[in-house]
């Protein structure tokens, strides 16, 4: 047969080729923020030429959206599901299979896009056949995940096991309708062509990228501390209210636009509300740390995860503040909101799957990560270049839209010209963060072929290391 | 008598003063610039909303654990109220050409309000309903006990023993994120209160 059946296999094949996506992926961002600051970079460059800012972006966004971060979510969801349900996962074979046609699709979004075929709406820019073939994907991996569950031997779920059920059955509606059903020819048009695009493109953020990352800080946080979580009650709270109040909150992307005045009020309103699940996650978060902050010194996985807590914070603190509307009509379209989504995608997301990467994989392969010191490299130089990312693009967001406001048209060109350090200071960060990530694709190769073995033990036997 | 001291009735009773309340909000598919009132009730519903959560979850010191069974789950349809009603008057009074108005119009805007308000609140009634009954909702808290020994070994730092002073730490992610919160804040009001008179947003 030519896909492995061994446990664990698919998990830890997501895991492998979701980096290697990350890597190109950051590569294509690293190239439009250089794009943006020496714009004439590859004039007359033969083919280079044809890579402009409008082509680069999308292949950018998707390649980090559906390569990278859904990637790892699938290995993710392979890797805590069993263990959640106390049985193997349902299908290695197909779980394998989903792998293998993940990367075939992904090689088919980057090379579409860099052709040019674009649909024209935010994050659902591929061309509709791949759309279809996204479903598939989605479809092949959810259905190894409920049957996984189907055949459960621990009757109760744990929290994490909610949000990504809750995730598995709210995602295929929101790709399918926000899709325009995945239609050729988007029958929807206009306004309501907007309307249905953020329903769609906020939702996948609210519905997919949140919740499995969520899911996953429940579970290592017991698993990293010792502690187990602070509240069930409180989590399910959390997790109830992230599924009621997101739904309506797309027409925030929309704001002042012309769109219904209600419906923008609608989404104000529970953009604000919001703040409520986020804030069970942070309540949960520091009730479960409580009296074992000392292992934040030793654990790189924690120092992540303590860190995307404290930008999951920032992100949702700042979310309900720019759907206001006269908060919007400074900072809307502006760098800002480039800043609001790394800091949720890179800051949060992205550095909960370092995390899980750093917790799942020993246990997967049976092999200790290679270099100690090499991770400790990755979560500063991440922290680091990061902060400077999004910093400059926070301020250089705030700039820009004061220009705008304060000149409109007459002098365009000048917010551009005002916009250089920002960007420069943007690309710096960048650089930071994917060599940052190039130091943890060699050490997680390296762990694979040299790593040393890893017993279910080591547990004990760091201590012992540790010294206490 | 038990239905009165449901967190269920607290909720309906918040829903029916709604229905009661607003009797004029209108909308319009033209917007600039409006109020921010919403933030401001959104803020108090927050507040009020989240403190009485806590409450009738048990979640508050033990000395106001009794004040919090009693009044929580008043504090949270309080929140309710304010929230939904805000929205409601933000809208109304939000709107640009009222006096221009087409009541039609804005009867047709209420209308799809409240029939989004109600498709959702049915689905999520729906979703609540078969959830109590498959007994999933009583699911305790013994499960977290089980994910810590479900076979999958935690890291060395869960049994390393923790060293006086290091709960100290908690601070840094907590100064991390007041400062953010400042700054963030700072920046925002800053662009806002220093714009022209002139500007046209
Ligand atoms: C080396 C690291 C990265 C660099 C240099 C980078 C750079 C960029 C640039 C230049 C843009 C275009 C902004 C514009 O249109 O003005 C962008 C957009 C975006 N990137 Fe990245 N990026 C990086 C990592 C990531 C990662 C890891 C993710 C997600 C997991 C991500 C998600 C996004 C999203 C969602 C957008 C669209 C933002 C918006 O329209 O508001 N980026 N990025
Ligand atoms: C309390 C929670 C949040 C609220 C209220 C919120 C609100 C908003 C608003 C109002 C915008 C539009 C800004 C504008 O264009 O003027 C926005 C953009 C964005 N948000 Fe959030 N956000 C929240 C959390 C998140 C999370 C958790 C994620 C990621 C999983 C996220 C990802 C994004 C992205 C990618 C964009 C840029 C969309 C674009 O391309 O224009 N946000 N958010």
């Amino acid at each position: 047969m030519m896909f492995s059946n061994v446990e664990g296999s698919a998990s830890r094949n997501f895991f492998y080729t979701a980096v290697i996506w990350m890597a190109i992926g950051m590569s294509f961002g690293l190239f439009a923020a250089v794009l943006l600051v020496v714009p004439d970079l590859v004039k007359n460059v033969p083919v280079l030429e044809y890579f402009t800012f409008g082509r680069v972006r999308p292949v950018h966004t998707n390649l980090v959206l559906f390569g990278w971060l859904s990637g790892a979510y699938f290995a993710t969801l392979f890797y805590m599901v069993p263990r959640l349900a106390g049985t193997p996962l349902w299908s290695e074979r197909l779980g394998n299979f989903t792998v293998l046609f993940y990367n075939l699709l992904m090689t088919g979004y980057a090379v579409t896009l860099l052709m040019g075929m674009n649909m024209g709406r935010e994050y659902a820019e591929s061309t509709w056949v791949l759309k279809i073939l996204t479903v598939v994907l989605f479809a092949l991996v959810f259905l190894n995940v409920l049957m996984t569950f189907a055949n459960r031997k621990e009757k109760e779920l744990y929290v994490t096991a909610w949000y990504m059920l809750g995730a598995v059955f709210t995602t295929p509606v929101i790709y399918i309708v926000g899709n325009q059903f995945l239609l050729p020819n988007n029958p929807i048009t206009g306004v309501n062509d907007a309307v249905v695009n953020w329903f769609y493109g906020h939702n996948i953020l609210g519905y997919w990228f949140t919740p499995i990352g969520v899911g996953a800080v429940y579970y290592l946080l017991p698993k990293l501390t010792g502690n187990p979580v602070w509240s069930h009650k409180l989590s399910m709270i959390g997790f109830w209210m992230l599924m009621f109040v997101y739904g309506p909150t797309g027409a925030h992307h929309l704001v002042n636009g012309p769109v219904p005045y209600w419906l923008q009020t609608v989404a104000i309103a529970f953009s604000v509300c919001l703040i409520i699940p986020v804030w069970t996650v942070l309540t949960n978060f520091y009730g479960t740390m409580n009296g074992r902050w000392g292992a934040l010194k030793e654990s790189v996985p924690l120092k992540f995860t303590v860190s995307a807590m404290v930008f999951y914070f920032i992100t949702c603190f700042q979310g309900p503040m720019q759907s206001l509307r006269s908060v919007s009509s400074i900072v809307h379209f502006t760098n800002w909101v480039v800043g609001h989504a790394h800091l949720a995608l890179v800051g949060t997301f992205s550095f909960i799957m370092f995390a899980t990467i750093y917790y799942a994989l020993p246990r997967l392969i049976n092999r200790e990560i290679w270099s100690a010191k090499l991770m400790d490299w990755h979560f500063w130089l991440s922290l680091i270049g990061f902060t400077l990312f999004f910093v400059s693009l926070t301020i250089g967001g705030l700039v820009q839209g004061s220009d705008w406001a304060a000149n409109q048209s007459a002098n365009f060109i000048a917010s551009v010209i005002n916009q250089r350090p920002f960007n420069i200071a943007r690309a710096v960060g960048g650089a930071m963060i994917l060599g940052a990530q190039l130091l943890f694709i060699f050490n997680i190769f390296k762990t694979a072929t040299a790593g040393r073995q890893f017993s279910a033990d080591s547990a004990e036997a760091g201590s012992i290391v540790a010294g206490v | 008598m038990r239905w009165a001291r449901s967190p269920g009735t607290a909720v309906l009773a918040a829903l029916l003063g709604l229905f009661l309340l607003p009797g004029q909000a209108a909308a319009s598919h033209l917007s600039g610039g409006e109020s921010d009132l919403m933030g401001i009730y959104g803020g108090i519903a927050l507040v009020l909303g989240f403190a009485g959560l806590l409450g009738v979850l048990g979640l508050v010191p033990a000395r106001w654990r009794w004040r919090g069974y009693r009044w929580g789950r008043w504090l949270l349809a309080a929140g309710l109220l304010i929230l939904v009603a805000g929205g409601f008057h933000a809208a109304a009074i939000g709107t640009v050409e009222r006096q221009v108005g087409d009541a039609a119009f804005g009867r047709l805007a209420t209308q799809q309000l409240l029939g989004t308000l109600v498709v959702f609140g049915a689905f999520w009634g729906g979703v609540y309903f078969l959830a109590r009954r498959s007994g999933v909702l009583n699911m305790g808290e013994s499960v977290k006990y089980a994910v810590l020994r479900n076979g999958d070994p935690p890291e060395w730092t869960a049994f390393r023993a923790e060293r006086p002073g290091e709960q100290r730490l908690m601070w840094v992610p907590f100064a991390a994120m007041g400062i953010l919160a400042f700054f963030f804040t700072a920046g925002v009001l800053f662009a806002i209160l220093r714009l022209p008179p002139s500007a046209r947003l």
